[in-house]
């Protein structure tokens, strides 16, 4: 059964249905035929009463689909959930259903105090019929919104009491919405321009293992790229084209904790890394993610590995969506000891969040090794990408 | 106009369970009580006064008086009952209608049924013993009670609904008909159901003489052989008081009687002691409730004591803060009281009600700045309080269905554990 089942019968019934028990004996002593069948037609109320609210919503069954929406901020979007009754008839029957607050039913304002957002809905439906409810919403806020529970009253056909019937299991329809980026300054300044493995339209580097073909010499070409054996078998001089190559390739962490709490930042911070994510794939430049986000598998955090064009953007928006205050975090160090121990190395790391004495001395170590670091801050509703510098502790001599 | 229908439905149960009540008096004077008379007048003025009430809100209480009132009495008047009763009877149907047409919801028809059931049967029992003649309207009246509840409690929520009226209609009349044939089949076989009940008590009176009667003449037989001595030096001391042991005998059992007596009344008395104390436990045994808690973190900020030296202050003069006034005190009654620290703002917030900003900046004006509110102002935050009190009602009952399911689903875990 997909429902766990409450009912509420009406307190007086047990009194009434004494007062029932002594009539019919009152009946039998002053033989009178009314009495008897008031009684007995009472007590059989009662019976049909109790019988129903124990068969009610028996043989009601939810479809419980398995979907997964995508939606960006402000987008209309809608769950479907459909019955089927083949039990008992219910009769004006009231549906709730409970919510993530990441979306809301339209027209309704949005306030962030709410935790849960809560909709009731008539609900009849006779033996043998099937019932879908189109639920409308629009996604309000950055997050993974499901219906977190459903619960039907069930008012008695014959009037005395209710059954509640709750759903037992995790309703699979799930609405992500994506976050909003937030302008971050500096990040076209912080473009790559070192020497990497990564082929580019345009860079001062160039691959000298591989390279393309030839094409004529030029009087400004040096003579140490000049194709000696093309140059005669074409009857004329040739220089070498390579590869432009360039550096790419970019971590981002995000540290979500903040001593034992989460963040208060968090949304900014995601919004950054949101516009980050994006400009990433306008420029083709491939990155992974960390986030500091307790997991359960084999990298025991949040981790997206290095890749780069549409479906990696996707992974990394749900990740980001995925993200929520309940979460509980891991210790940023932690992460960042596993990243340099375990996980594809990255020359470009992008901090974003808390940073602690630890945090500094493991960035120190990581920079060491010839990682570039950078910092997102946020400052009044926007990002600011700015490189990080650490300095070496000073340690005297004593 | 559903609201005077569900006002007519509940003050007809209400009429019904104060017509039975009525007849207990009159069992004794073997008359009909004026049930035609008070049916008539009870109706109409319910139907007037609802009437009134929709169409002219508060000044319909004042029309009462002075259309419906006085013509209720010179009807009275052509009876030969006395005017006081009368006057009595206007005063209830207007405490009556108004109560009812504030709020229909709050009131149990179970409640009026479970009355209805306990009266109708004390005056089943006395008039079947004085032999009253007019017993069968009083069955009547209860039937009709009982077919009333049900057939209202479903029309009220057939009438809801929109699709398939005509087959939930069927079904419910379908049940209803099996019902009455059972009933009525039953009633059929009454002589046949007497005999069978009649001969079960016989022999059950039966076994017991005859599991009795070896164990009596056993007892009797092992006092003949032990308590010989004893029972002859009664004898020998009663033979010559015979005549005054007789006598005797009578106060001997009323002291029997009265010590059963206080016995009972003892009993009722620490049975209605048990239940207040059960009432009072309840609360505590149930503070894993989340609603409890919260009144616990009240307790911390000293709600109780400063609301309730709020509540001793005057009523503001202003007509918009008198309302909030009022709310607020109305709030409090529902446990969903305003606290000393928070803006109006914060409160409608923290408890989850819906009110405009248009009227947070009229309060904010009345209450904080120098501006006086306008008519169109008063209007419109009256306007806003009221469903405001509804929506307050709802969150109330809500946290209290909330509460119940909380409680059975506890006793059952509970009984489950017990239970392994």
């Amino acid at each position: 059964m997909n429902w766990n089942k409450y009912t509420l019968e009406d307190r007086k019934i047990p009194g009434i249905t004494g007062f029932a028990i002594v009539l019919i004996i009152v009946s039998l002593y002053i033989q009178s035929k009314l009495v008897l069948f008031l009684a007995v037609f009472f007590l059989f109320v009662v019976i049909c009463n109790h019988l129903y609210l124990k068969r009610a919503g028996d043989r009601l069954f939810f479809e419980n689909i398995s979907e997964k929406q995508r939606y960006f901020v402000n987008d209309k979007g809608q769950w479907s959930l459909t019955f089927r009754n083949d039990g008992d008839p219910i009769l004006k029957g009231e549906l709730k259903v409970y919510f993530d607050q990441y979306v809301a039913s339209e027209g309704e304002k949005f306030e962030s105090s709410h935790l849960m957002n809560e909709i009731s809905i008539p609900f009849s439906l006779y033996t043998k019929q099937t019932k879908k409810i189109n639920l409308s919403f629009s996604a309000k806020r950055r997050g993974i919104a499901k219906i977190r529970k459903l619960e039907i009253y069930i008012p008695s056909l014959v009037g005395f009491g209710e059954t509640v019937l709750e759903s037992k299991y995790f309703i699979k329809q799930q609405a992500v919405v994506y976050p909003e980026p937030i302008p971050v300054k500096g990040l076209k300044e912080q473009m790559s321009v070192h020497q990497g493995v990564n082929v580019v339209p345009y860079s001062v580097y160039e691959d000298r293992l591989g390279y393309l073909g030839t094409r004529d010499y030029v009087p400004s070409d040096s003579f140490n790229r000049i194709h000696w054996k093309a140059s005669v078998r074409k009857q004329g001089l040739q220089t070498k084209i390579y590869e432009k190559i360039s550096e790419k390739g970019w971590i981002i962490a995000l540290n979500v904790s903040d001593g034992h709490s989460i963040t208060g930042n968090l949304e900014e911070l995601l919004s950054s890394i949101t516009e980050i994510a994006y400009f990433a794939f306008h420029k083709q430049i491939p990155y992974s993610l960390c986030i500091n986000v307790r997991t359960a598998g084999s990298t025991p955090f949040h981790y997206l590995p290095k890749g780069e064009g549409k479906e990696h953007l996707q992974k990394v928006l749900e990740t980001l969506a995925s993200i929520s205050n309940q979460n509980s975090s891991l210790p940023y160090e932690y992460m960042l000891s596993f990243y340099s121990m375990h996980l594809e190395y990255q020359s470009f790391f992008i901090h974003a969040g808390i940073r602690t004495e630890d945090t500094n001395r493991m960035l120190l170590n990581l920079s060491k090794y010839g990682a570039t670091l950078f910092q997102i801050k946020i400052e009044q509703e926007h990002g600011l990408l700015s490189e990080l510098v650490i300095h070496p502790e000073r340690r005297g001599l004593l | 106009m559903n609201r005077v229908a569900a006002v007519i439905y509940h003050f007809t149960l209400e009429i019904i369970l104060g017509f039975l009540s009525l007849f207990l008096f009159y069992i004794n004077k073997k008359q009909l009580p004026p049930i035609l008379l008070l049916g008539a007048l009870c109706s109409g003025s319910i139907i007037l006064i609802s009437l009134l009430l929709v169409k002219f809100r508060n000044k319909g209480k004042g029309l009462y008086f002075i259309t419906v009132f006085p013509l209720l009495l010179v009807i009275w008047q052509q009876s030969d009952l006395p005017l006081f009763m009368g006057i009595g009877l206007g005063l209830i149907i207007f405490w009556r209608g108004i109560s009812l047409f504030d709020d229909v919801s709050d009131h149990s028809e179970s409640l009026l049924l479970l009355l209805s059931f306990f009266i109708g049967l004390i005056a089943i029992i006395y008039s079947a013993m004085s032999g009253y003649p007019y017993q069968s309207e009083m069955i009547y009246l209860l039937i009709a009670q009982l077919v009333i509840v049900l057939i209202g409690g479903y029309f009220r929520k057939w009438n809801l609904i929109k699709k398939d009226k005509s087959k939930f209609a069927l079904y419910f009349f379908n049940i209803m008909a099996v019902i009455t044939a059972i009933g009525a089949m039953i009633t059929i076989l009454l002589k046949y159901i007497q005999f069978i009940f009649f001969a079960i008590l016989q022999f059950i009176v039966f076994l017991f003489t005859s599991v009795a009667e070896p164990l009596f003449s056993i007892l009797q037989y092992l006092f003949s052989l032990v308590g010989n001595d004893g029972r002859k030096a009664n004898l020998i001391r009663g033979r010559g008081l015979l005549d005054v042991a007789d006598k005797y005998q009578v106060p001997s059992y009323e002291k029997t009687e009265s010590i059963l007596y206080i016995l009972l009344i003892l009993g009722a008395v620490i049975f209605i002691f048990y239940l207040f104390y059960k009432k009072k436990l309840k609360p505590q045994t149930l503070t894993i409730d989340s609603s409890s808690v919260i009144t616990v973190s009240e307790g911390m900020f000293r709600a109780g004591q400063s609301t309730l030296s709020r509540w001793r202050i005057k009523p503001p003069e202003d007509i918009i803060r008198r309302e909030i006034f009022e709310l607020e005190k109305y709030a409090q009654k529902l446990k969903l009281g305003r606290l000393p620290f928070e803006t109006l703002e914060e409160w409608w917030k923290r408890v989850g009600l819906l009110g405009s900003n248009d009227s947070i900046a009229i309060y904010e004006k009345v209450r904080y700045g120098d501006g006086t509110s306008l008519y169109e102002e008063q209007i419109l935050i009256k306007r806003e309080i009221r469903q405001l009190k509804q929506q307050l009602k709802n969150i109330r009952k809500s946290i209290l269905e909330k509460k119940k399911i909380h409680n059975s689903k506890l006793s059952k875990r509970l009984s489950l554990k017990n239970f392994i």
